[in-house]
């Protein structure tokens, strides 16, 4: 699961670095925008049936792929 | 222009008689509210408009600079009441961006809502003087003052691939003929709906013309979204509820944004009636959630650059479109455009074949300022149902199938991206004017057939030692010259650019190396 969801952000950022640095700020460093993170929760919903509405998360909750990654297993779990 | 058909400036004057307390326009942050009325509109723009007319002592175009604040649209209709033209700046565009386009234009006078930090000539007016004028006693000024049909209404720039702006000049005469068609869109805007028209684009970007006049000239209110909203996904779903919207005007782009929640549906919105979406390419599946979400609202798709006045076709996406259609159709011309595919040596080809799509018609622009050459090569005049018209040659590729366009991309090294129109060789030069640079190329990259972002591949003249920073530094650098929209997502250091036998630059190679 991890793996793919990293595939699927490697592919919204256009850029393969986020799977060496899952800690790097995503939106800080430009990686993604308010659009492609829109895209991500959409990935997300259809990959592993999480909704994570933006509106009921913070950003500072879900800017580095290793807080996304860890987001969906708490909600997936749940 | 027929008879029963009344032209912009008269409308706005009768629609600020007929309802002077009803809200014009209202931008709302956080807390902070600000509004105008439809007479505050009218009065403050009549006498900053006397004002003009007796300080200036040029006819040349006036820059407005700001952002999302009532008094811009007060500033826009004075200089059109006092026969100039204005041209609309936002603060997110660079400094330097700004710095250009004003030694462009070389403006008498600088309107400024917000406070502009940019080595220019001209006087700048600031907010504080603009009110004091807006709200001093008398001063009307006569209707015969204002620009004519043929005079320049308004001028929005555009990338230009030398890195250079284009300033399109947008004529009243066009501006009204796009104006008589955009009212029927969709469900179509009767005339005195009162209806709420969402406001999302900068007003230095032309979708905000299909907004901001079509409230103007059905007596709407404008529900403007300021970019601190945009980016704050709590406070835009709150915005967007609070607005009470009829008429939802944005690029798709922001659609996909705001259906990443599950509250953005009727429920949120019930008064939406209709989506208007222009600036880049709608696709199958952001109306298939629409669809889902929005039930009762018809989902319109227009095309059209700048250079022909906002949009010139449109079609109604049904769900039957929807479900047989791949790739959406971007619609019919409206009444007064005929759109020719053209062949490289500019013959028209029949129908189903594929080629560059010509714009003939009556909202086609006069040019663009100041720049002749471009002119000639973009612009010219032709004979359509026995009389003379204007056309554009857009370098946009397509094809009509039984009179309905279909939009094919771009043919040149122009992209679109989240509706903005780039040029890439501007971007590459705003990389050559960084120290160290020797070579850049900048290649887009794609997802779903839609340009999702731009990837620059950069040669340098010195050993690249900690790459990290180096890119860094270099983004930063780029910030202070180009909109954040125009700066590559993904920049990487080659060793040397690709190149094909007849030593053009490999774009398709470099992409791969991206």
């Amino acid at each position: 699961m991890e793996e793919k969801l990293l595939n699927l952000l490697a592919d919204l950022c256009d850029d393969e670095e986020v799977k060496s640095n899952p800690d790097e700020d995503l939106f800080e460093s430009g990686l993604i925008d308010s659009l492609a993170f829109a895209e991500l929760l959409y990935a997300i919903e259809e990959n592993f049936g999480v909704i994570i509405a933006p509106s009921e998360v913070e950003r500072s909750d879900i800017n580095t792929a290793n807080k996304i990654i860890a987001l969906v297993k708490e909600r997936m779990r749940a | 222009m027929d008879n029963q058909f009344v032209t912009i400036l008269e409308k706005v004057r009768q629609n600020a008689a007929r309802w002077p307390e009803r809200p014009m326009m209202i931008e709302k942050t956080g807390e902070t509210m600000r509004s105008i009325t439809w007479s505050g509109l009218n009065d403050f723009s009549d006498r900053l408009a006397y004002w003009m007319d007796c300080r200036l002592e040029t006819k040349a175009p006036v820059v407005v600079y700001g952002h999302k604040d009532p008094m811009m649209i007060v500033c826009f209709l004075a200089c059109v009441k006092s026969g100039r033209a204005y041209c609309p700046i936002d603060v997110n565009v660079p400094v330097s961006r700004t710095e250009a386009i004003v030694n462009e234009i070389k403006p008498e006078i600088i309107l400024t809502t917000e406070t502009l930090e940019a080595e220019i000539s001209g006087t700048v007016v600031d907010r504080e003087e603009i009110c004091r004028i807006a709200s001093s006693e008398g001063g009307g000024i006569p209707p015969e003052k204002a620009v004519g049909p043929d005079d320049v209404f308004y001028m929005i720039f555009t990338s230009g691939s030398t890195g250079v702006p284009k300033g399109v000049q947008i004529t009243r005469d066009c501006l009204d003929h796009f104006i008589r068609w955009a009212i029927t869109l969709g469900n179509g805007i009767p005339d005195e709906a009162a209806y709420v028209f969402l406001n999302q684009a900068p007003f230095s970007f032309d979708l905000s013309v299909m907004d901001l006049f079509l409230c103007l000239y059905t007596g709407g209110t404008l529900w403007a979204l300021p970019k601190a909203v945009q980016n704050d996904m709590r406070q835009l779903y709150r915005s967007l509820g609070e607005s009470n919207a009829n008429v939802w005007v944005s690029t798709p782009s922001f659609a996909d944004v705001c259906l990443a929640d599950p509250s953005f549906s009727s429920e949120l919105m019930p008064s939406l009636t209709d989506f208007l979406f222009c600036g880049e390419i709608l696709t199958n599946r952001t109306v298939e959630r629409l669809h889902k979400r929005f039930p009762n609202a018809k989902v319109v798709n227009t095309y059209g650059p700048t250079e022909s006045t906002c949009a010139v076709t449109e079609v109604t996406v049904t769900d039957e479109i929807n479900q047989t259609v791949v790739p959406l159709p971007v619609g019919r011309p409206k009444p007064g455009t005929w759109i020719r595919i053209v062949d490289e040596n500019g013959r028209v080809l029949p129908e189903g074949e594929h080629g560059e799509i010509v714009i003939v018609g009556d909202s086609v622009s006069v040019g663009y300022w100041n720049n002749e050459e471009k002119n000639k090569r973009s612009f010219g005049v032709t004979t359509e149902s026995g009389a003379q018209y204007r056309f554009y040659r857009t370098g946009d590729e397509g094809y009509l199938v039984d009179g309905m366009l279909y939009y094919g991309g771009r043919m040149d090294l122009q992209v679109k991206l989240h509706g903005y129109r780039i040029e890439l060789g501007d971007v590459e030069n705003n990389f050559l004017k960084i120290d160290g640079i020797e070579q850049a190329v900048v290649i887009p990259k794609y997802r779903d057939g839609k340009v999702s972002s731009l990837a620059a591949g950069l040669v340098s003249s010195r050993t690249v030692e900690d790459e990290k920073t180096e890119i860094a530094n270099i983004r930063e650098a780029l910030k202070k010259e180009l909109p954040e929209y125009m700066i590559p997502k993904k920049i990487r250091f080659l060793s040397d650019i690709p190149r094909t036998n007849n030593g053009k630059i490999d774009r398709k190679a470099v992409g791969e190396l991206l």
